[in-house]
């Protein structure tokens, strides 16, 4: 009966190995394959790269082009260069920009230069300008839009019905009307972002729940402006400077600062003391407007944010055998304010830690992991402080020599395609075992 | 200082209006509006530079809409930081036109505009920003009249007169 069994079971194997030496050659795209400790092949599309100028062959020479071939879970990575495009994204990518300096969108001024429609978007490290729009997302939500320069455009960043979306780390200069205007948006967050020498900073219309915070925002004719029932957005952390009509105006219901010791803004026109010298007024800055707001606690100074860790060194070995254990080091931990750090690891292989810690400022961390198969595999390491800023990610590739029982990427490959293949192939092998 | 005697003098206007609401305010020029177009070959003696570009609008996913184009006339008062104009403005079909003029201080701009062959008028308050390296004026204007209330926004380039 047992050799019955087998036997079965090796004429279906023989019959799967046969339709992978067929059929894989035709499948693409890259997956993350791992087993959990059931034995459990779970398969997660890990998304393509797809690349944009640069001297590659293949490569696209339109952004828009590849954002067209893309699909959900893809990167589209464009290269130095000058794109006269308006860009229309309806799938969940990633764009991102080789050098935010000379990785350029430009609109001509007849259309926005990038236009969202999907999901999770993120768009990292562009210069975008000379759009009706800079950055137009639409009806959607979660996306993530950071470290660009948005200049020149109409408006910088516009939204609309948007939630839950993130600005991060943008230069929003120089828009001929509305640096940024959420409309009808709610439980987006504005920080980092430097907005400058706009008609209107920030013109919050019909937009509630949004939480700006770590802006600058200078020398526009007006710094941030609530109309049409924008309430309960929390405004704090700011530098308000040079702004030519107001700092701020709001006819409606909102917070203007982070409770006490936080603080609220700074303020260029305030004019309180600080008498208990605790870097906060003794008296709250009165935000014009009809809505009698007031930030209870204006800041003396400039907010400075807070600095991230520097990016760390990994150490250790960088050639290995399968199921050895080894020992990696995280050296140069420094967090500038001497803050508490964390340490986060990604082995490559689609394993990752939790955030470990907490660590000492400059505490050389360890941690210990085993490759199972055969490969090179990038180690990938950020530290975390323990205000949340986050430091480079450092990177370090190790070779495992080739295992020959546990290999076998055809196969894996095969299975992504034919899912329900793979879970009888679990079942399969655990009656061969368990028999 | 300049902001203070900014709000001073703007101050000082609103008070010599008994009961002039914030909605109202641009309704104050509509007396002096021109009833007759501006010319772009007639220069009006008082202007020390015209203005030219296109007025547009936001529709309501927030994308702009070039309704038409706008051409006319700016003096100064005081300085450079306080003025008059005047102008007309055309709808890209040319099925609509008008004029419109006020004054200016500062980021600040109140005015009035009519419609031709029509009893519409209404008045409009603005921030604007100018730009002199190249040349430009921009602006957000929240223009209301009897029965609406709409923001329009104008992107202009300008020529100082020598």
């Amino acid at each position: 009966m047992r050799k019955k069994y087998i036997k079965r079971n090796i004429v279906l194997l023989v019959t799967i190995i046969f339709f992978i030496s067929t059929v894989a050659p035709m499948v693409s795209g890259s997956y993350k394959i791992s087993t959990d400790e059931k034995g459990t092949i779970n398969i997660q599309n890990r998304g393509d790269t797809l690349y944009v100028g640069g001297s590659g062959p293949g490569n696209y020479t339109s952004i828009l082009g590849a954002v067209n071939d893309a699909s959900d879970g893809d990167t589209v990575f464009v290269y130095s260069g000058i794109y006269y495009e308006h860009i229309v994204i309806g799938v969940t990518i990633s764009l991102i920009g080789e050098d935010k300096n000379a990785t350029i969108i430009d609109g001509s001024l007849t259309g926005n230069c990038i236009h969202i429609t999907a999901d999770s978007v993120v768009v990292n490290g562009f210069t975008i300008r000379k759009g009706l729009i800079g950055v137009n997302v639409i009806q959607s939500s979660g996306q993530k839009i950071k470290n660009n320069i948005i200049r020149n455009n109409w408006g910088g960043i516009n939204l609309y019905q948007v939630t839950d979306a993130e600005f991060s780390n943008n230069y929003v200069t120089d828009s001929f009307f509305e640096g940024i205007n959420p409309i009808q948006s709610s439980g987006n967050t504005f920080s980092g972002n430097k907005i400058f020498w706009n008609i209107y900073g920030i013109l919050f219309t019909s937009s509630n729940d949004n939480i700006v915070f770590e802006n600058d925002i200078k020398g526009n004719t007006r710094g941030i402006e609530m109309v049409d029932q924008s309430n309960n957005n929390k405004i704090y952390n700011n530098n308000f400077y040079s702004n030519q009509e107001d700092n701020a105006y709001d006819d409606f219901i909102n917070t203007w600062d982070d409770d006490y010791p936080s603080g609220g803004n700074y303020w260029d026109d305030y004019t309180g003391s600080d008498n208990d010298n605790d870097g906060i007024g003794d008296t709250p800055y009165a935000v014009p407007g009809d809505g009698n707001n007031e930030d209870r606690y204006p800041l003396m100074n400039p907010f400075i944010s807070q600095q991230s860790p520097e990016t760390p060194t990994i150490n250790g070995p960088t050639a290995g055998v399968p199921d050895q254990e080894y020992t990696y080091s995280l050296t140069n931990t420094v967090d500038p304010e001497g803050d508490l750090i964390y340490a986060f690891w990604n082995w490559g292989d689609g394993d990752t830690s939790e955030w470990q810690g907490p660590y000492n400022s400059g505490e050389e961390i360890f941690a210990n992991h085993s490759w199972s198969s055969k490969g090179t595999y990038e180690i990938k390491a950020i530290l975390r402080d323990e205000n949340g800023k986050e430091s480079g990610w450092a990177t370090l590739k190790v070779s495992i020599p080739r295992d020959r029982v546990k290999s076998n990427s055809l196969l894996l490959n095969f299975i992504v395609q034919f899912p329900l293949l793979g879970k009888y192939l679990n079942l399969l092998l655990a009656g061969i075992i368990i028999k | 200082m300049k902001k203070i005697l900014a709000i001073l003098l703007v101050g000082i206007f609103v008070v010599s209006i008994p009961a002039a609401s914030s909605l109202m305010l641009p309704k104050m020029a509509m007396q002096n509006i021109s009833k007759t177009p501006v010319s772009t070959t007639d220069v009006p003696e008082w202007a020390d530079g015209n203005i030219t570009g296109v007025f547009a609008l936001k529709n309501e996913t927030g994308e702009y809409e070039i309704l038409g184009n706008i051409f006319g006339y700016y003096g100064y008062w005081w300085g450079n930081v306080s003025g008059g104009f005047e102008g007309t403005w055309e709808t890209l079909d040319g099925n609509q036109s008008g004029c419109f003029s006020g004054w200016f201080i500062f980021s600040l701009a109140l005015g009035s505009y009519n419609v031709t062959g029509s009893e519409e008028t209404g008045g409009f308050i603005s921030l604007f920003r100018t730009n002199t390296t190249d040349m430009t004026i921009n602006a957000v204007a929240w223009a209301s009249n009897d029965d609406d209330y709409v923001t329009r926004y104008a992107m202009c380039s300008y020529t100082e007169f020598e």
